[in-house]
């Protein structure tokens, strides 16, 4: 169970955290070695690899240059790809082919709850002795494998990282003679003199829930601090407390202030995104994977000053602004039956490691691997000073939905909603939500027998 | 050929193969879910009998008791609201009007159109801050009735069915307007002869010559909109906080973010005995009626 993953390893993944001096030395053609003492076949062979990255996807030509790289350095390998939009693959895709074990030889995963229970039921490949052959433990950075790992057995190769950043567009502060806010009063004045101003302050599509857990789960961070929100969503403390209601009471006073745009819970996260990407809302709430739109010539918001800054600190709150949402969630699993493990596994080894240097070139996110070599590629100013901004950090929390399992999700999602409809009080949030993780724990439990 | 047609054996081979792929697509899947449904499975790992328990959960859930509220409202508007209005166009279509060719073709066009792309259209509609709605009511001199319609509790529902409604009024439209133009014009001339008024005749010869046209589309209105899934899980995803949700979508939740693979299955068979029952309902009520027509 992913409960074996202690969390402290994940804070050390913090300290050790994209520490940008990770990234030099080696990486190109050299993940497409093979160490020694592995010996890949001479028949001709097909490994079917399932991933998100469809045609029109800023990763996808990413992922088509290693295939054409791999298929070229090993002749007898072909890669059948099977690239399916996300939301697709999360929701239908993946849970209908893990029931018979038909996903593919390699397959993109997401760890913590979400892949728990493919593991329970035995549809993925540990890899704990590909790891030992290939150096991988020295090769990742501390605690990147904490959520592929369940039962002390690792099961993922890590992908890359993110962080929750507040961007703010320094051009409408300047405009309105506002500063950038540092603590949650400070917020609050901004939130009002923008309304007072006719301009949306920050960024919410209610429509889709996770949108709201980004807010919610980091003002959590700051009233509960992040140690105790990792053991409750464990299951070993409870989120019915005093600082997981004054989170929800944040986000209420947030709303009824006017904080986000007009009819949010109709709206959806990409077209409240667009918002700040056009330059019309200042504040925006969002993954690093946000970096690199940020950058993006098309985007009015790439003429404008975009400030990283982390979430604004809560007086009194347990938690800092040295804490962070965000953690290694994406990871590329080996299918538990499939007919050739070995160069699965060495075809997933050499994508993760030429994904990571990739998509942290492109700006989407933060590599977890040592000794990555970007060259003189110029990387996403955006993602810098993220980077830059963690360096420092001393807890993560990864996002509620990615850590809990099953109903508890759902549950999540639509108490979320409740609280910006209105209809939920943020002591009911607590006590629902303690009762949905309670209830999806044990049924992740019965399962896992 | 008679002969062989009579032989059972000719129509066992017959039928066989429209037998074997009803079977295959829909018996068995049934008799699965059906099964299913008596376990506590999260659709991978080994499911654990619990006979009735997720049916009896079911009824208990409050979400399901809203869900199936919402998915019989709909169904009560298609009958009552979209029903009409598709008889009153295919009345005035059928009675004989200039551009009847044209009108008719034009209340089909949302037909045609994906449901994905007529529920885009609505969401821009339907937009808080720029939607045609909103912005209709601020030009009115009425900001007071603007609302967040996809994004408010009250509102999410009838929001949804609106353009449910609206879509599928050409189709009834175009199957009352066929069974009406498939009468006979000797009746029709007759009864104009004996002076009756259009109005008469669509009330008095034409309704009751389609009524079985209308005990099918009361039927199709009935099971779709128990089977509605497309246009909700666009607009609102059933939310917020499933004040739109219905039984399709529950379902679907339960089985794709929930893992309850068993009680989505319960959930599965509650929807076919419900259109069961609404189908003998219609089907018992009809009878009736024509009986009534026949006396």
């Amino acid at each position: 169970m992913k409960t074996q993953a202690t969390m402290k390893a994940l804070a050390a993944l913090t300290a050790a955290g994209l520490v940008l001096g990770a990234l030099t030395a080696t990486a190109g053609a050299e993940v497409l070695e093979v160490p020694e003492g592995v010996e890949l076949t001479d028949e001709e062979i097909t490994l079917r690899f399932w991933d998100i990255w469809p045609e029109g996807q800023p990763m996808a030509p990413i992922v088509q240059d290693f295939i054409a790289m791999y298929e070229e350095a090993h002749p007898n390998i072909h890669i059948e790809e099977t690239p399916t939009q996300e939301v697709d693959y999360q929701t239908t895709k993946l849970r209908v082919a893990a029931a018979d074990s038909s996903q593919g030889d390699v397959f993109f995963c997401w760890g913590g709850g979400y892949a728990q229970t493919y593991v329970d039921a035995g549809a993925v490949l540990p890899l704990g002795e590909y790891y030992e052959k290939y150096g991988i433990e020295d090769q990742v950075l501390q605690g990147a494998t904490t959520y592929c790992t369940y039962r002390d057995e690792v099961y993922g190769l890590p992908l890359k990282q993110w962080a929750g950043v507040l961007y703010c567009n320094k051009d409408i502060f300047d405009e309105y003679g506002l500063e950038i806010p540092a603590t949650f009063d400070e917020l609050m004045e901004c939130v009002k003199v923008f309304r007072e101003n006719d301009v949306t302050p920050m960024v919410l599509g209610a429509k889709d829930g996770w949108h709201i857990g980004m807010i919610q789960n980091l003002l959590a961070v700051r009233t509960a601090g992040a140690d105790y929100v990792n053991e409750a969503l464990l299951g070993n403390a409870t989120l019915d407390t005093p600082e997981i209601v004054r989170s929800a009471e944040l986000l209420v006073e947030m709303n009824e202030a006017g904080a986000f745009p007009e009819g949010t819970l109709g709206i959806a996260s990409d077209e409240a995104e667009e918002l700040f990407y056009s330059g019309m809302v200042p504040m925006f709430f969002g993954g690093s994977w946000a970096a690199q739109s940020m950058d993006l010539p098309d985007n009015e918001c790439s003429e404008a000053d975009i400030e990283v800054v982390p979430f604004p600190e809560v007086s009194d709150g347990l938690g800092d602004k040295t804490q962070f949402s965000g953690g290694v969630i994406d990871f590329f699993m080996i299918n538990a039956a499939t007919e050739h493990p070995a160069e699965a596994f060495d075809f997933a080894y050499g994508m993760t490691k030429y994904m990571s240097k990739e998509a942290y070139i492109l700006g989407d996110s933060l590599p977890c691997w040592k000794d990555i070599d970007t060259g003189d590629a110029e990387i996403s100013p955006t993602l810098i000073k993220i980077q830059d901004l963690i360096q420092s950090s001393t807890g993560y929390v990864l996002a509620w939905d990615t850590f809990l399992t099953g109903s508890a999700i759902d549950a999540h999602y639509n108490l979320l909603q409740g609280l910006i409809a209105g209809s939920l009080t943020p002591e009911d949030f607590a006590a629902q939500m303690e009762e949905a993780k309670v209830t999806a724990l044990a049924e992740a439990a019965e399962a896992a027998q | 050929m008679e002969k062989a047609l009579r032989s059972k054996k000719a129509i066992c081979f017959f039928i066989l193969p429209a037998l074997t792929l009803f079977l295959l697509v829909v018996a068995i899947p049934i008799f699965q879910s059906a099964s299913y449904s008596l376990l506590r499975w999260n659709g991978i790992s080994n499911g654990i009998f619990v006979a009735a328990d997720n049916y009896v959960n079911m009824v208990k859930d409050p979400i399901f008791r809203l869900s199936l509220r919402n998915s019989l409202l709909l169904a009560a508007a298609s009958v009552f609201i979209q029903m009409p209005i598709s008889m009153l166009l295919a009345m005035i279509l059928a009675n004989g009007v200039k551009g009847e060719n044209f009108y008719r073709n034009a209340f089909f066009v949302p037909v045609i159109i994906s449901s994905t792309v007529i529920a885009n259209l609505w969401m821009k509609l339907y937009h808080p801050s720029y939607g045609l709605l909103n912005v209709m009511f601020e030009w009115m001199g009425r900001p007071e009735w603007k609302r967040e319609w996809l994004g408010s509790v009250d509102t999410a529902l009838i929001s949804c069915f609106i353009p449910m409604i609206w879509k599928d009024i050409g189709y009834n439209m175009l199957l009352f307007y066929s069974a009406a133009k498939a009468i006979s014009s000797d009746i029709i001339e007759s009864a104009k002869v004996d002076g009756a008024s259009r109005t008469r005749i669509a009330l008095h010869i034409i309704m009751p010559l389609i009524l079985p046209m209308v005990e099918a589309v009361t039927i199709f209105c009935i099971v779709g909109s128990l089977k509605s899934f497309d246009m909700i899980f666009i607009l609102t995803g059933g939310g917020p906080t499933h004040a739109s949700s219905v039984l399709s979508l529950m379902m679907y939740t339960e089985i794709f973010s929930n893992n309850h693979y068993g009680y989505a299955s319960a959930i599965a068979i509650s929807v076919i005995v419900i259109c069961l029952f609404f189908t003998v309902l219609v089907q018992g009520l009809f009878k009736g009626i024509l009986r009534r027509f026949g006396e």
